[in-house]
């Protein structure tokens, strides 16, 4: 819930300043940026700069070539403004966008960065250490087995888990983002999630015995 | 429900994606059934991790900062996008447009332009003089008589000197025979039209894999579209002993084709 509503908002900087200007909709800001108002544009920005840089993070798994490839998806998505055609989806086509350029950007360099990344870090076998009591710490430990976890999901699979458990997309927003079909959503969340249960059981015997 | 059945649909129920029905059934199951309830209690537990989950993302304005200088340093985009763009302005500040691609937009707009101009005069001298003919020959019974669609124009106008007779009586007189007919005009522009467009959708295809698929689906949409509504336009046009208001609108069909590749071209 604390993510959404974070995902929800603007930058920190920025939220007070142009709570009004948020109430905007999509519909009006698309409008407006199309006839070039910047501003129009830096609100849709602010709006889903985070949730397209977390997505883009899920899948590439390293900060700053998501910082990097969600700067690639609004250039993509301002050039592209003439092209969306239901502006209510505004938010689907952004995440489609992010996924295209996250996708390029793996097939190309990052692949290999990222497996060197995950040897370099073989958190697999930290899960013999359980965790510890402290809740901060609990938490650093259990977002680097999640991220790592994460990582070590085929790509489609990693897509579909971060859209619908991180961002809780619906099925077929998910679809239309991805391209897949519903049926191939289910399946592979279903999969992603078991891959993920096994990485993540630890911390959920502690979670139940709590 | 069935266990099986009811482990099945926990994924989904915690997903919210069951219909009103199926979320109802399956609650029921949960409800009377301890073994699936406590999967049911342990898939929340997971979720609640999954919520918990903090990435190390932070979106800082120099991200912003960047983008704009991106979007701020195409200069003939932003301003098409402001000013509606002029056809020549776009034509000549996109870097990636060849001389010939140019060369060929402005004879083909050249002859566009001629082509209408000329059909239109050609209409009005096929028109006019038979007017005139009336006035000069007939009565005014007779005069009105006449089937010609125009207005009936004002007699006075006969009576003028030479140097104010209108223009398109003077152009029956003074420019040279009008050898090209509507037919091969409309060819002419169209060859030009569709040189210009080869040469773009050439240019497109190359750089086809650096496109947005989502961008490629609406531009293929959008040619399918376009191609259509040229065959359309060329059927009328042959069935309206060449409709000029048929002419236009295939000219603007082949308008609107060139504008869509010269869009792909410049991205």
């Amino acid at each position: 819930m604390k993510r959404q509503m974070i995902d929800a908002m603007s930058l920190d900087g920025r939220r007070k300043t142009r709570a009004g200007a948020l109430m905007n909709s999509s519909v009006d800001l698309i409008a407006r940026a199309r006839r070039g108002d910047d501003d129009a544009f830096r609100l849709i920005f602010d709006r889903y700069a985070r949730p397209v840089s977390s997505f883009i993070y899920d899948i590439v798994g390293q900060r700053e070539q998501a910082e990097e490839l969600t700067q690639k998806t609004f250039v993509r998505a301002y050039r592209n403004l003439k092209g969306l055609r239901d502006e209510q989806r505004l938010s689907t086509w952004l995440f489609g966008i992010a996924k295209n350029v996250a996708r390029e950007s793996i097939r190309t360099t990052i692949k290999d960065r990222m497996k060197v990344a995950i040897d370099d870090h073989p958190l697999v076998e930290l899960s013999d250490d359980r965790p510890t009591p402290d809740g901060t710490l609990l938490n650093n430990e259990l977002n680097r087995i999640i991220h790592d976890a994460i990582g070590d999901l085929d790509e489609d699979k990693r897509l579909v888990f971060s859209l619908k458990v991180l961002h809780q997309k619906s099925y077929e927003d998910i679809a239309e983002i991805t391209g897949f079909s519903i049926p191939k959503v289910k399946t592979d969340l279903h999969r992603a999630r078991a891959e993920m249960r096994r990485r993540i059981r630890p911390y959920l015997d502690t979670s139940a015995a709590s | 429900m069935r266990c099986e059945e009811c482990n099945n649909l926990l994924e989904e129920l915690i997903d919210g994606e069951l219909n009103e029905q199926a979320s109802r059934s399956v609650t029921a199951h949960l409800a009377s059934c301890a073994p699936c309830a406590g999967l049911h209690q342990r898939l929340l537990a997971e979720h609640e991790i999954y919520s918990s989950y903090e990435r190390d993302i932070e979106v800082t304005p120099i991200l912003w900062t960047r983008i704009q200088e991106r979007i701020s340093s195409e200069p003939v985009r932003r301003s098409s996008i402001k000013t509606g763009g002029t056809f020549l302005n776009r034509l000549f500040g996109a870097p990636r447009l060849s001389f010939s691609v140019a060369a060929a937009l402005v004879v083909f707009t050249a002859i566009t332009t001629v082509a209408t101009i000329r059909l239109l005069e050609r209409r009005n001298v096929s028109t006019v003089p038979s007017e005139i003919a009336d006035t000069h020959t007939s009565d005014e019974g007779a005069a009105e008589d006449t089937q010609t669609p125009s207005p009936k124009p004002d007699p006075r106008e006969n009576e003028l000197p030479s140097a104010q007779v209108p223009a398109a009586v003077k152009i029956k007189h003074t420019a040279p025979p009008l050898k090209a007919t509507p037919d091969q005009l409309v060819r002419d522009a169209e060859q030009k039209y569709v040189t210009a467009i080869a040469i773009l959708a050439k240019d497109v295809q190359k750089r086809r894999d650096q496109l947005d698929p989502v961008m490629l689906t609406q531009l293929d949409l959008a040619l399918t579209q376009i191609d259509r509504t040229i065959a359309d336009t060329k059927k009328a046009m042959r069935e309206n002993n060449n409709d000029p208001n048929a002419l236009q609108y295939l000219l603007a069909a082949y308008s609107r084709k060139y504008e869509v590749l010269n869009e792909l071209a410049d991205y």
